[in-house]
């Protein structure tokens, strides 16, 4: 039971996402069986609907803007503040930090990570690392995301008897920028959102709030 | 070692269903076939080639049975005068669609089961709007 306890965000969080992927996916299929249905088609099954590109650029063109909007944020946090929200770090600590801040190199503590122990190149990647993986899977999201993107408007064109067409033509039509874009305003507004109103609202417990009976003004305060 | 397992059955399951789509080569085929029977004037093969929804509007259409309507009037008239003389000159699949580029027409298919059936046969290209085919499934 300590395990559950210990991991409980992580396992809740894993949990709904497999739980909504499954969701997508069977809403999805019964969705293209019910046009199989009336086009007098046979309808495919569950294991091919996962396969397709409609279903993958669906799953990748949200997963490529919930990735880039972690990214921005975990990099724009480093030197945008905003006085008052508990997201911003205090005003006093835009930038990257000196080192005994950072505890690394020779501020290292015995439990520290060892390659912020050290420095050298290990140093320089471990202080980036949580960024690069993020704007990794970003990157690897959105460039699947055109692929089947291309594949996906392809399929549509030809079921509307006209032309496929390639991945460089798709990176310049409407659909992959509406696809795009779409998600993109929605993960700003909320991102903004959150630095904002955490500002004046508060949620008691949470992290994410400054605590109940705390000041507006505080900056940097986490509940 | 239960994981393992549980990412090998996904992973079989899901080249399963990769496995029974058929391809480009069969897409071509299928063209073909129906050209073929178009010209031995074999109505029932041809139409036995049409998506369901193709079948329909040729039927509603022509007010004749398809195997009558494929090969009769001006729908008969286009597809004789654009019986292939040689290979297509490409063929595009993405998903479940597929269009052949036959040397005197353009037919596009659709994934029904484990072949591919025609949506549209006998058509004319024309310019930013979809083709114009004789043969035009909803």
């Amino acid at each position: 039971m300590s395990r559950l306890k210990n991991h409980g965000l992580t396992l809740f969080f894993g949990a709904i996402f497999l739980a909504a992927l499954a969701g997508q996916a069977i809403s999805g299929v019964a969705l293209v069986n019910r046009e199989q249905i009336e086009a007098g088609l046979t309808p495919i099954t569950l294991a091919e609907y996962v396969t397709t590109s409609q279903f993958a650029v669906d799953v990748t063109e949200n997963w490529q803007s919930e990735f880039l909007q972690f990214l921005l944020y975990i990099l724009a946090t480093v030197w945008l503040l905003q006085r008052g929200s508990p997201e911003s770090k205090p005003l006093d600590e835009a930038g990257r930090e000196s080192d005994e801040d950072q505890k690394v190199a020779e501020f290292s503590r015995p439990d520290s990570p060892p390659w912020a122990r050290v420095r050298g190149w290990r140093l320089s990647v471990y202080s980036h690392s949580l960024g690069l993986v993020m704007g990794t899977i970003f990157v690897l999201s959105w460039f699947v995301q055109s692929l089947a993107g291309a594949v996906a408007y392809s399929e549509d064109q030809m079921r509307n008897f006209a032309d496929p067409v390639s991945w460089t033509q798709y990176l310049a039509l409407p659909d992959f920028w509406s696809r795009t874009l779409q998600n993109w305003q929605s993960e700003f507004l909320a991102v903004a959102s959150m630095v904002v109103l955490s500002i004046y609202l508060r949620e008691r417990g949470s992290p994410e709030s400054k605590p109940v009976g705390v000041s507006h003004e505080a900056t940097g305060v986490e509940g | 070692m239960r994981t393992p397992v549980l990412v090998v059955v996904a992973v079989v399951a899901l080249l399963a269903g990769c496995a029974a789509r058929p391809d480009g080569t069969d897409a071509d085929a299928v063209a073909h076939a129906f050209y073929a029977a178009v010209a031995h004037e074999d109505g029932d093969a041809a139409c036995a080639l049409l998506a369901p929804s193709a079948l329909e509007n040729l039927e509603s259409d022509s007010d004749e049975p398809c195997a009558e309507a494929v090969l009769d009037g001006d729908v008969g008239a286009t597809l004789t005068e654009r019986v292939p003389d040689g290979p297509a000159t490409s063929v595009h699949v993405a998903g479940r669609a597929a269009q052949v580029v036959l040397p005197d027409d353009v037919v596009f298919l659709t994934v029904d089961g484990d072949t591919w059936r025609l949506t549209a046969a006998g058509c004319d290209a024309r310019p930013e709007r979809p083709y114009d085919c004789v043969i035009e499934g909803g």
